[in-house]
C-alpha cells in the first residue's frame, strides 16, 4: 500500500538521520583560530622573545618614598595601619598571597616548555635567562614581605597536591635559589644595545641590588639566625664592579634645557641615549603611555624636614653638616636653600620655583606638612594633569650600582679611598659636592647619623653612616628609602612624626622668596579676621587658621608643621613589622603553611 | 504553475487611492504576488446526466477543494452532461452552475454553493421577524447583537427578555447573532426564531505552539504559558522584553537601564546557575537570540509560549534547560487583504534623580568637614568666598587664586546639567496579510524612533524592521513557505557615554561651574559636558538578516507528514567611535588643555552567520475515537561562525574629519573568531486517552562542539502526564460550576551547554604589551590558565506539578505550578586550592543548586451591559515566587565569602544596628566596635556613631573568621532576589472605549546599599561626592538624634567593613515596589463614521509607561526601583498618544 511504503521511507529517513547524528565527526570539532594552545607555542626563539615581552611589566620604577622618613603624606598607607595596630592575619588588612603567584607561574610556565624550542642555543639561553633573572627579582619581593616562601620552579598543575599543599622553604633555601637564578641570568644573558630592553647588564644590576639587601639584611637581623651576610655583600660589591669594570656606563653630565646634569635625569622626556641609564621605562605622548608623575608636587605628600636636614652644606672645598651650622633648627623654608649640596634645590621645590602650569611661583600646600618635591616634577604644561606625564623614568641607573658597590665594601670594612673614587666621589662630583675623604668620614663621624643608625656594625662605621647618607640624598624620591630602612632594621624611625618646615609664631610669611608675604599662619578664626583686608587683598594672603585644621606646629603656636592625623598614633613593633603576616584564611587552605613566628 | 505577472488583479482592487501603502513593501514579492489569485486548478470532467453532487465529487478528486453547500439548494437541480478536458475550474464551474441558478466563491480550499443573488431576490417576500435568544439552560440572553448578514447598517439588539424584533425582512435572509462569550450563530430569518446560543468554549479550544507542533492547551501535560501580546504596539516601549516585563508568571525580564539600546535579559523561574543561564529563544521554529527578540518588531508577534517546565523545554535539548521562549509570527487569516497601521508618538522625563544641595557655603564647609583631618579642600579665603556667594546669589562664581587659577563658588545642580527634562520617542508600524487558496501572506515593516535624555551631545536611536512571511501550497499535501525578515539599528551617542558618567555626575562639585567667564570649558564642565557634546560620536549599526525556508509534506493529510527547515541568520555589528579633544581652561591666561588628549579613530565589525537545519516528522492519528497518538522525530543541526575585528589609529589630521584613514599615529588591531557546531534527534511520544489522560515522552539526544570529543553527547529525557478530571463521569454533580479541570506532572533531566566555545581548551592570550621597547609595544603571548581535564555537561532537572481549571461558564480560569529545579554539576571552582597554584581555581563541574518555586495565574473574563452597551472586562492576576538553595559546593571550611551548602542564593550578611551612640559613656559600656570603625585611631566613636549590636555577648563587635562556624555578630538580615513577582492587569471596553492598566511588581527584594552606592551615601563616601538632601537635613546632630543618616564623618561610607559602609539592618532598603506600567485609553471610531473612509477600524489612543510607583526605598533615596545603585542610564516615564488603522 502506498501509505506503507510512504511511512517506511520517512521513517528510514528519520532513523538514517539519528545514525547520522551519532556521528562524533569533524563537523562536531570546533578550534579556536585566534588564541594559540601550548602545543602550537614554545617552537621558535621569536615565540620565546615574545612570552618574555610579558614579563616587562615585573621591573619597574618608583617616583616617590611615601611611606617613609624622607616624606609626609596625608593619605594612608599599609604600614601606618600596621602601626596603629589595625593589622592581624584574621583581618582582611592582610591580603591573600594568591595575587602574587601569578608572575611566577607565567615564569615558570615558559621554563617547563623549552624543550621544543628550535634555534641558536645562545639566542634561546638569552630568553631563558631572562624568565631565570625575572623569576629571581619576583621572588626576592616575596622574601622581602614574608621571609620563608616555598619555592617553586615549575608551574603546579592541581593534581601537584604535594606540592600545593607544602609549607613555607626557609629563607636561606629559597635565597640561594635566587642567587642560582641569578648566575644562570648572568652566564646566560647577553649585551644589548638597548636601554629599554633587557640585557644581561640588568641581570648583573639586580644581583647586585638583591645580593646587598641580602646580605645588610642578613646582617642586621639576628633574628632570622643567619649569620652569613658578608658572603652576600661580597656578591653585591663584585657583581656591581663587574658592570663599573664593563665602563658601558658613566654618570649623566648632559645639561638639558637649562637644568642640572642630575635634575634633569627625573624630568626628561628621552632617556633612552643616557650613558647612565641600565634600564629605562621608556613613556610616550603618541603612544598613549603615561604615568602620573605630576602628582609628586604639592599633591598629597611632602618631603620631611628630616631628609632635609641631610643634605650636606658646601664650606669653599670642603663639606660640613647642616647640623652643624648654628640655627639650623629656626632656618625658615628660605634659608634651609643656602649653600646648600647642589641635589638639594633639584630634589626640594626652592621658593620661586614656577611650575608649568602656573604663571607665578609656587605657593607650596601648608596643609601637606612638608616640603614640595620637585625631583619628577614634568616641566611641560600638558604633562601636569592626570595620568598625563610621559617623561622616561629611570628602573636601574648606573649611580646606585655605585652606591651598591660603595656600601657593600663599607659594610664588610673594605671599603679604600680608591673605591670611594670610583663610585661615591664620581657622583659627588657630578652633583658639584667636594669629594669625601675617607679618613675624614672614619675619624669625623656625624653624631646625627650616629644616632639614627645605632645599630651600625662595621669597622668603617664612620663610612657605612655617610654611604647611606649619600644613597639618601642621590637616590631621594625613587622608591629606595623604606625598603633601606626595613633591610638596616630602622622601623622604629618610622614611629616618628614627619616634620615640614618651621614656623616660628603666628604671623605672615614669604613662601615664594620674593619678600612678600603670601601666607598667614594664625591660631583662630578671630585671629585669621584681624588681618587687615587691606593686606589679605593686595598679598592675595593664603591664611591657615590652625584650630581645627589638618595640620598643627609641634610647640603649639610654633615649630615644624606636622599632620594632625599622625601624631602620636605609631608604634613600630620589633622585629615583627619587618615581616608580613600570611592571612589565616591562605592558612586554612593550606595547614601546613606556618604563621610568621612574630605573627602567631 | 503559470505566473502571470501582469495579473495584479488584487492589488487593483477597489480604489487606487490606497496605492500610498504599497511603497513599504520589498518590490520582489509583487513576483509572487500573482498567486495570491491564481485559480489555475484544471479539471478534466466526462458525466452523463450526473447529479451535481456527483459532479462535484469528481472535481473534489481532482483537485485540492472540497465542496460546501446545502443539500436543499443543490437537490433539485437539472442533471448536468458534459464532457471537457483541462479546462480551468472556474470557467467550468461557472458554466454548469449559472443555468441552474447556482453560484460559488472560494474559502481558502472549500468551493461555497448558493442560489444565486437573482434567484434569491426574486423568490423573497418580506416578513415580520420575530425571535427569542435564550442559552443552553434557557435563559435569556439580553444584549444579543443581531445583524442583516449582507447589510451590518440593519440591526437590533435582544431586550430583556432576549426577545428582538425585524421589520421588513426578506425571508431567508441571514441574519448574524453574536455575542460576547458565545458562539455566533447565522440564521435564516423566519417570522418566529427560537434561537439557542452556545457557549463559547474557545477557551477550551485554544491552541498553543509547543516545541516542533500545536497542541491544543487542554491537553498540555507540561508547563506551558501562553500569551497573545495584543496592545504591545499601543506602548511606548523600544523593546519586546519591556513589554513582557510582568506579563507572564515567573517570566522575568531584566531590564538593564532606560537607555534605548538596552536589551532586557530573560530569565524563566529564577536561579538557574550559578554560570547564569537563560531561556532558549525560538523565533518561528529558528533558535534566535535576545537581541533578536528584543529587536523584533513587536506588532509581528502573533503568540508567545513559555515552556517553563523540563518535559516541554526537552525537545530543543542541551540549550534550554532554563525554559524556552516560543515566538510565533503572524500569518495571513483570511481572504480579504488587511492591512493594520499603528503609531505612536510620547514624551519621556526621567523617573527617580536625586536631589542635590547646592548652596555654595554649605557645600564647601561640608566638604571641609568631611575631609578633615587628611585634606583641608578650602581654605580660609576661599571659604569666605563661597560664604559672598552663598548670601548673594549674583555674587560672581570664579574665584581667582594668587597663582591665577580659577576656584569655582557656584551652585550647579550636575545631575540637572546631564539629563534634559524631557526625551521624544516614536513609532509606526504597517502590515498587510491575507490568505488564498495557494498563499497565505503576511508583510509588515516598522520603525522606532528615541531622542535620549543626555543634555549635552545627543543619542538617537533607531530601529528598523521589515518582514515577509510566504507560504506557498503547492498542492493539496505539499508546501513550502518562507520567512524572511530583516533588522537594522543605529544609535548615535557621545562616545564618552557610560557606566563613568553615572558615576561622575553624582560626584562632580555643585561648587563648579561648567564654563568659564569667556565661555570656554572649565575642567569640570569638560570632563563631564564637554566630552559628550564635542569630545566624539559612538554610532553603533546592528544589522539582523534572518531568511528560512520551510516545507510540509503530508503523505497523509493530517495524519502523517514532514517539515523540513532550513534557516540562515546573520548578525553584523560595526561600531565607528573617536575621540577628539576638548580645550578647557583653568585660569585666563592659562594655557588650553585638553580632555581626550589624544585623538583616535576605532572601529570594530563583528559578523556572525547561523546555520540551521531541522527535519522532522510527525505521525498523528485518532484510533477508535478515543486514542490520540501523536509521534514526532527529528534531526537538528547548527553550525556558528563569529568573526570580530577591531581597529583604531591614533592623532587624527583633522578632528572634523574623524577616520582612521586620516590618521597618523599608533595604531592597534585584533581579531576574534568563535565558532561552534551542534548536532541533535529529538523525538516525542503523545498518547491522549479519550481526551482524559495524557502521557508524553520527550527526548533529545545532543552534542556540542562545546566539550571535548570523548564528554560531547547528552540525552535529555522527560516524561509528563495529565489527567483532566472534569472529564470523568464522577464530575458529573459539578459540573455547571467547574467546567475544566486539570491535574498535570512532569520530570525531566537537561544538559546545559552554556559554557564559552573554547572553554575546555587552555587558551594563551596574546596583545600588546604597554611597555614600549626600542620604541614600540610589541605584542606578547600569556600563559593560559588551568582546564580541568574532566569538564562537561551541567544538568538540570526539573519537577512540576501543576492544576488548570476553568470556573464558572469559563469566566474564571486559573493556572498554578509548583516545581523543583535541581542543577547539577555546575561548572564552578573545584575545591579552594592554596593561592601558590598562580592561577583561577580550575572550574569543574563541583557544585549543586536547588530551586523551588511556584506559580499561579488568574483570569477573570466577562461582560454585562452598561447603558445598553457591552462592557466587556478582563483581569488577569499572576504570582510567582522561587528560592534557591545551595546543595553542593566545595567549601570544606564554610567559608562565607564563598558559595556553601545550605546557603540560601541571594542572602545579605550584615550585623544589626541598634541605632546610634547617646554617648561616650555609652560607647565605653557598649561591646568593642573598634574592629569595624573606620580610624579609630584618628577619629574616635562619638555620639551620633553607628551603634552595633553584640549578638553573642563576647564584648566585641566583630564577624569573627566569616566562617559557618565562627561568624560573631555577622549574620543573615536579608535576600538580594526578587520574590513574590506579579502581574495585574485590567482592561475593559465599552462602546467603543477601551481602558486597560498594568501594574508590575515585587513583593519581596532587600536592596544593601554598598560604599560606592553614592545615590545612597553620597559625601558620606567621600568628600567628592555631593551632598544629597537625605545626607545633609536628616542626619544625626545633636538637635536632631532621630536622624536617618549617622553624625558627618569623613570617609564613614567609603569601605564594605567599617561602619556605614557596612552590611547593615539599619540601612537594608525594602526594595519591593509595584508600579503602573503601563495605563492606555482608546477610543474607536463607530464603524459607521470609519467605513465610510474605507477604513474597517480606527482607534485613538493615550499611553502612559511607568506612570507611577510606590516603593519601599529610604525616601530620599531618589532612585528607580528597576535601577537601584543609580548609576546607569536613568529609567523614563512615557506619556504617549497614537492611533491604529485598519483597512
Amino acid at each position: 500500500m502506498k501509505f506503507k511504503s510512504n511511512l517506511y521511507h520517512i521513517m528510514a529517513g528519520i532513523a538514517g538521520l539519528a545514525i547520522l547524528s551519532a556521528c562524533n565527526d569533524s563537523f562536531m570539532d570546533r578550534f579556536p583560530e585566534t588564541s594559540i594552545t601550548e602545543k602550537l607555542y614554545f617552537k621558535s626563539v621569536k615565540d620565546l622573545e615574545t612570552y618574555t615581552n610579558g614579563m616587562y611589566g615585573y621591573l619597574g620604577s618608583s617616583y616617590s618614598d611615601v611611606p617613609s622618613d624622607n616624606a609626609l603624606y596625608a593619605e594612608d598607607a599599609d604600614i601606618y595601619a600596621k602601626m596603629r595596630g589595625e593589622v592581624n592575619p584574621s583581618n582582611d588588612n592582610v591580603p591573600r598571597w594568591g595575587g602574587n603567584w601569578g608572575s611566577i607561574r607565567s615564569v615558570n610556565f615558559m621554563l617547563q616548555r623549552i624543550g621544543g624550542v628550535k634555534g641558536d642555543k645562545a639566542e634561546i639561553n638569552h630568553y631563558v635567562g631572562m624568565a631565570h633573572m625575572f623569576r629571581a627579582h619576583l621572588y626576592y619581593n616575596l622574601v622581602k614581605r614574608y621571609s620563608d616562601v616555598p619555592w617553586y620552579n615549575k608551574d603546579l598543575q592541581t593534581a601537584d597536591t604535594a606540592l600545593l599543599y607544602k609549607k613555607q622553604d626557609p629563607r636561606s633555601l629559597v635565597v640561594d635559589s635566587i642567587l642560582a637564578d641569578l648566575d644562570f641570568a648572568v652566564k646566560n644573558m647577553k649585551e644589548v644595545n638597548s636601554k629599554t630592553v633587557i640585557s644581561r647588564d640588568v641581570a648583573l644590576s639586580l644581583q647586585a641590588r638583591i645580593a646587598l639587601n641580602e646580605g645588610t639584611y642578613r646582617k642586621y637581623h639576628p633574628e632570622l639566625e643567619l649569620k652569613d651576610g658578608d658572603r652576600f655583600l661580597e656578591i653585591a660589591a663584585i657583581a656591581a664592579k663587574k658592570i663599573i669594570d664593563s665602563k658601558r656606563y658613566t654618570l649623566s653630565k648632559v645639561e638639558q634645557d637649562g637644568l642640572k646634569s642630575y635634575e634633569s635625569l627625573f624630568c626628561s622626556l628621552d632617556l633612552t641615549k643616557n650613558p647612565e641609564m641600565i634600564l629605562v621605562a621608556d613613556y610616550d605622548k603618541s603612544l598613549g603611555r603615561f604615568h602620573n608623575a605630576q602628582t609628586v608636587f604639592d599633591y598629597n605628600w611632602g618631603l620631611s624636614r628630616d631628609l632635609m636636614e641631610d643634605y650636606l652644606v658646601l664650606d669653599g672645598n670642603k663639606t660640613k653638616t647642616f647640623q652643624s651650622v648654628a640655627g639650623y633648627d629656626k632656618k625658615s623654608v628660605l634659608e634651609v636653600f643656602e649653600n646648600r649640596d647642589p641635589r638639594f634645590e633639584q630634589t626640594f621645590m626652592k621658593p620661586g620655583y614656577v611650575r608649568a602650569n602656573s604663571l607665578i611661583p609656587n605657593r607650596v600646600k601648608q596643609t601637606l606638612g612638608g616640603y614640595a618635591q620637585k625631583k619628577f616634577d614634568p616641566r611641560t604644561y600638558d604633562q601636569i594633569s592626570w595620568d598625563k606625564s610621559y617623561t622616561d623614568l629611570p628602573i636601574i641607573r648606573y649611580a646606585e650600582i655605585l652606591l651598591i658597590y660603595a656600601e657593600a665594601k663599607a659594610e664588610q670594612g673594605k671599603l679604600t679611598q680608591n673605591d670611594l673614587d670610583i663610585s661615591i666621589n664620581l657622583i659627588r662630583e657630578r652633583a658639584g659636592v667636594p669629594a669625601a675623604s675617607l679618613t675624614n668620614w672614619l675619624s669625623q663621624i656625624d653624631p646625627v647619623q650616629e644616632k639614627r643608625y645605632s645599630n651600625v656594625q662595621s669597622a668603617q662605621k664612620g663610612a657605612v653612616l655617610e654611604v647611606r647618607r649619600e644613597r639618601r640624598i642621590e637616590l631621594a624620591c625613587e622608591g629606595f628609602r623604606y625598603n633601606d630602612l626595613m633591610r638596616w632594621k630602622n622601623g622604629k624611625l618610622l614611629e616618628n612624626t614627619p616634620e615640614g618646615s618651621y614656623i616660628p609664631g603666628y604671623g605672615t610669611y614669604d613662601i615664594t622668596g620674593d619678600n612678600q608675604p603670601d601666607i598667614a599662619v594664625v591660631g583662630t578664626k578671630a585671629d585669621a579676621d584681624k588681618i587687615p583686608a587691606a593686606d589679605k587683598e593686595k598679598y592675595k594672603l593664603t591664611v591657615y587658621v590652625l584650630e581645627g585644621n589638618t595640620i598643627e606646629l609641634t610647640g603649639g603656636n610654633k615649630g615644624y608643621i606636622r599632620l594632625v592625623a599622625q601624631v602620636n598614633k605609631w608604634k613600630f613593633e620589633e622585629p615583627k613589622y619587618y615581616y608580613q603576616p600570611i592571612s589565616n584564611k591562605d592558612i586554612t587552605i593550606n595547614p601546613n603553611l606556618f604563621q610568621n613566628k612574630y605573627w602567631k | 504553475m503559470n505566473f502571470n505577472i501582469n495579473s495584479l488583479t488584487f492589488l487593483r482592487r477597489k480604489d487606487t487611492d490606497k496605492k500610498w501603502i504599497f511603497f513599504f513593501f520589498f518590490v520582489s514579492f509583487f513576483f509572487f504576488s500573482n498567486l495570491l489569485y491564481a485559480q489555475d486548478t484544471n479539471v478534466t470532467l466526462a458525466v452523463n446526466n450526473a447529479n451535481l453532487k456527483g459532479v462535484f465529487e469528481q472535481i473534489e478528486k481532482q483537485t485540492i477543494y472540497k465542496f460546501s453547500y446545502r443539500d436543499a439548494d443543490v437537490a433539485n437541480k437539472k442533471n448536468v452532461t458534459i464532457s471537457v478536458s483541462k479546462r480551468r475550474l472556474e470557467t467550468l464551474l461557472e458554466s454548469i452552475l449559472k443555468p441552474r441558478q447556482l453560484d460559488y466563491k472560494v474559502v481558502g480550499t472549500k468551493v461555497l454553493i448558493f442560489p444565486s443573488e437573482s434567484n434569491l431576490n426574486a423568490k423573497k417576500k418580506e416578513i415580520f421577524v420575530r425571535g427569542k435568544i435564550v442559552d443552553v439552560k434557557g435563559d435569556p440572553l439580553i444584549g444579543v447583537s443581531v445583524v442583516i448578514a449582507n447589510d451590518k447598517n440593519v440591526g437590533t439588539v435582544t431586550d430583556l427578555n432576549g426577545g428582538f424584533t425585524f421589520d421588513h425582512v426578506k425571508d431567508g435572509t441571514v441574519l448574524k447573532i453574536s455575542y460576547i462569550g458565545y458562539q455566533s450563530q447565522e440564521v435564516s430569518a423566519n417570522s418566529n426564531l427560537q434561537i439557542v446560543l452556545k457557549e463559547d468554549t474557545k477557551v477550551l479550544d485554544e491552541v498553543v505552539v509547543v516545541g516542533y507542533a500545536i497542541q491544543k492547551k487542554v491537553n498540555l501535560s507540561g508547563a506551558v504559558a501562553n500569551l497573545s501580546p495584543e496592545r504591545i504596539n499601543d506602548r511606548p516601549v523600544v523593546n519586546v522584553g519591556q513589554a513582557l516585563q510582568g506579563a507572564v508568571a515567573n517570566l522575568n525580564i531584566g531590564v538593564g537601564s532606560g537607555q534605548a539600546t538596552d536589551s532586557p535579559s530573560f530569565n524563566i523561574r529564577g536561579v538557574t546557575s550559578l554560570n547564569g543561564g537563560s531561556p532558549l529563544i525560538v523565533i518561528d521554529g529558528v533558535i534566535s537570540d535576545k537581541t533578536q527578540l528584543n529587536r523584533m518588531s513587536p506588532t509581528d508577534i502573533a503568540s508567545i509560549s513559555i515552556l517553563k517546565d523540563a518535559a516541554s523545554s526537552a525537545i530543543y535539548g542541551s540549550r534550554a534547560a532554563y525554559g524556552v521562549i516560543l515566538v510565533t509570527t503572524k500569518s495571513g487569516k483570511d481572504e480579504k487583504i488587511s492591512i493594520h497601521y499603528n503609531n505612536n508618538f510620547s514624551v519621556k522625563t526621567i523617573t527617580q534623580m536625586p536631589e542635590i544641595i547646592t548652596d555654595p557655603y554649605i557645600v564647601a564647609k561640608t566638604k571641609n568637614f568631611m575631609a578633615y583631618p587628611w585634606y583641608n579642600l578650602y581654605n580660609e579665603e576661599q571659604l569666605a568666598y563661597a560664604k559672598k556667594c552663598s548670601e548673594d546669589p549674583t555674587a560672581s562664581p570664579y574665584f581667582v587664586n594668587p597663582n591665577g587659577e580659577y576656584s569655582y563658588f557656584g551652585r550647579t545642580d550636575w545631575v540637572d546639567e546631564a539629563y534634559k527634562k524631557s526625551g521624544f520617542s516614536t513609532s509606526h508600524s504597517v502590515d498587510m496579510s491575507g490568505k488564498t487558496k495557494y498563499v497565505n501572506y503576511y508583510l509588515s515593516t516598522g520603525y522606532t524612533f528615541q531622542d535620549g535624555m543626555i543634555k549635552y551631545g545627543t543619542d538617537k536611536y533607531n530601529n528598523y524592521n521589515l518582514r515577509a512571511k510566504l507560504d506557498f501550497n503547492i498542492s493539496n499535501n505539499w508546501s513550502i513557505s518562507n520567512n524572511t525578515s530583516f533588522n537594522t539599528s543605529d544609535y548615535d551617542a557621545p562616545t564618552s557615554l557610560g557606566s563613568s558618567y553615572y558615576w561622575e555626575i553624582i560626584r562632580m562639585n555643585p561648587l563648579d561651574v561648567s564654563r568659564n567667564p569667556d565661555g570656554t570649558w572649565t575642567k569640570n564642565g569638560s570632563s563631564q559636558l564637554g566630552i559628550m557634546s564635542e569630545g566624539g560620536r559612538s554610532k553603533d549599526y546592528k544589522t539582523i538578516i534572518r531568511t528560512q525556508f520551510g516545507s510540509k509534506f503530508d503523505f497523509i493529510k493530517d495524519v502523517l507528514w514532514v517539515q523540513g527547515t532550513f534557516a540562515y541568520t546573520t548578525v553584523k555589528n560595526r561600531s565607528k567611535w573617536d575621540y577628539i579633544p576638548v580645550a578647557y581652561y583653568e585660569g585666563e591666561n592659562f594655557s588650553p588643555r585638553f580632555q581626550n588628549e589624544i585623538s583616535s579613530s576605532n572601529a570594530s565589525s563583528s559578523d556572525s552567520k547561523h546555520l540551521l537545519y531541522d527535519i522532522y516528522g510527525t505521525f498523528h492519528k485518532i484510533f477508535s475515537k478515543k486514542h490520540a497518538f501523536t509521534a514526532i522525530a527529528g534531526f537538528n543541526q547548527e553550525e556558528y561562525r563569529y568573526d570580530y575585528m577591531k581597529l583604531g589609529r591614533k592623532d587624527l589630521i583633522s578632528n572634523d574629519l574623524p577616520s582612521y584613514n586620516l590618521a597618523t599615529g599608533d595604531m592597534n588591531v585584533s581579531e576574534s573568531v568563535e565558532t561552534w557546531a551542534l548536532r541533535g534527534a529529538f523525538g516525542r511520544l503523545n498518547y491522549i486517552f479519550d481526551d482524559k489522560y495524557i502521557f508524553e515522552f520527550n527526548g533529545r539526544y545532543d552534542g556540542t562542539s562545546r566539550f571535548p570529543k570523548d564528554s560531547r553527547f547528552v540525552f535529555n529525557p522527560s516524561g509528563s502526564l495529565a489527567w483532566v478530571i472534569s472529564k470523568e463521569k464522577f464530575f458529573k454533580p459539578i459540573e455547571s460550576v467547574v467546567d475544566f479541570m486539570k491535574i498535570r506532572g512532569s520530570y525531566g533531566s537537561l544538559g546545559n551547554q552554556d559554557v564559552g566555545a573554547y572553554d575546555f581548551m587552555a587558551l594563551m592570550n596574546s596583545g600588546k604589551i604597554s611597555s614600549i621597547l626600542n620604541g614600540k609595544q610589541p605584542v606578547a603571548v600569556y600563559a593560559p590558565g588551568i582546564v580541568s581535564s574532566n569538564f562537561t555537561w551541567e544538568k538540570a532537572t526539573t519537577f512540576n506539578l501543576g492544576l488548570d481549571f476553568n470556573l464558572l461558564n469559563n469566566r474564571l480560569t486559573f493556572n498554578g505550578d509548583m516545581y523543583v529545579r535541581r542543577t547539577k554539576d555546575m561548572l564552578t571552582t573545584g575545591q579552594p586550592l592554596p593561592g601558590v597554584l598562580g592561577t583561577a581555581i580550575p572550574r569543574e563541574n563541583a557544585a549543586d543548586l536547588k530551586t523551588k518555586g511556584w506559580e499561579i495565574t488568574l483570569g477573570w473574563n466577562d461582560h454585562f451591559r452598561l447603558a445598553g452597551k457591552d462592557f466587556n472586562y478582563h483581569i488577569n492576576f499572576n504570582l510567582a515566587d522561587s528560592r534557591s538553595y545551595i546543595t553542593r559546593f566545595e567549601n570544606p571550611k564554610g567559608e562565607l565569602d564563598s558559595h556553601y551548602v545550605g546557603e540560601e542564593i541571594g542572602e545579605i550578611w550584615g550585623f544589626k544596628t541598634l541605632g546610634f551612640f547617646t554617648s561616650n559613656e555609652e560607647i565605653k559600656s557598649h561591646a568593642d566596635q573598634s574592629e569595624i570603625t573606620s580610624y579609630p585611631g584618628t577619629r574616635p566613636l562619638a555620639p551620633g556613631d553607628l551603634k552595633f549590636e553584640d549578638t553573642n555577648n563576647n564584648s566585641k563587635i566583630s564577624w569573627g573568621g566569616k566562617t559557618l562556624a565562627n561568624h560573631d555578630d555577622w549574620q543573615i538580615i536579608g535576600n538580594n532576589r526578587s520574590r513574590y513577582t506579579f502581574g495585574f492587569n485590567v482592561s475593559a471596553e465599552w462602546n467603543g472605549i477601551d481602558m486597560s492598566l498594568f501594574v508590575q511588581g515585587i513583593g519581596k527584594k532587600d536592596y544593601m546599599p554598598g560604599p560606592g552606592d553614592l545615590y545612597f551615601w553620597g559625601i558620606y563616601s567621600q568628600p567628592w561626592a555631593n551632598i544629597t538632601k537625605g545626607n545633609y537635613n536628616d542626619r544625626w546632630t545633636e538637635e536632631n538624634p532621630t536622624g536617618y543618616f549617622p553624625r558627618f564623618k569623613s570617609y564613614v561610607a567609603e569601605q564594605g567593613s567599617k561602619e556605614a559602609g557596612l552590611s547593615q539592618t539599619r540601612y537594608l532598603q525594602d526594595a519591593s515596589y509595584a508600579r503602573l506600567k503601563n495605563f492606555t485609553i482608546g477610543y474607536t471610531f463607530p464603524a459607521l463614521f470609519t467605513n465610510k473612509l474605507h477604513i474597517s477600524k480606527l482607534r485613538v489612543f493615550f499611553s502612559g509607561d511607568n506612570l507611577f510607583e510606590i516603593s519601599g526605598l529610604y525616601k530620599n533615596y531618589k532612585v528607580d526601583p528597576e535601577g537601584l545603585g543609580g548609576q546607569l542610564y536613568p529609567f523614563q516615564r512615557s506619556y504617549s498618544f497614537g492611533l491604529n488603522v485598519s483597512i
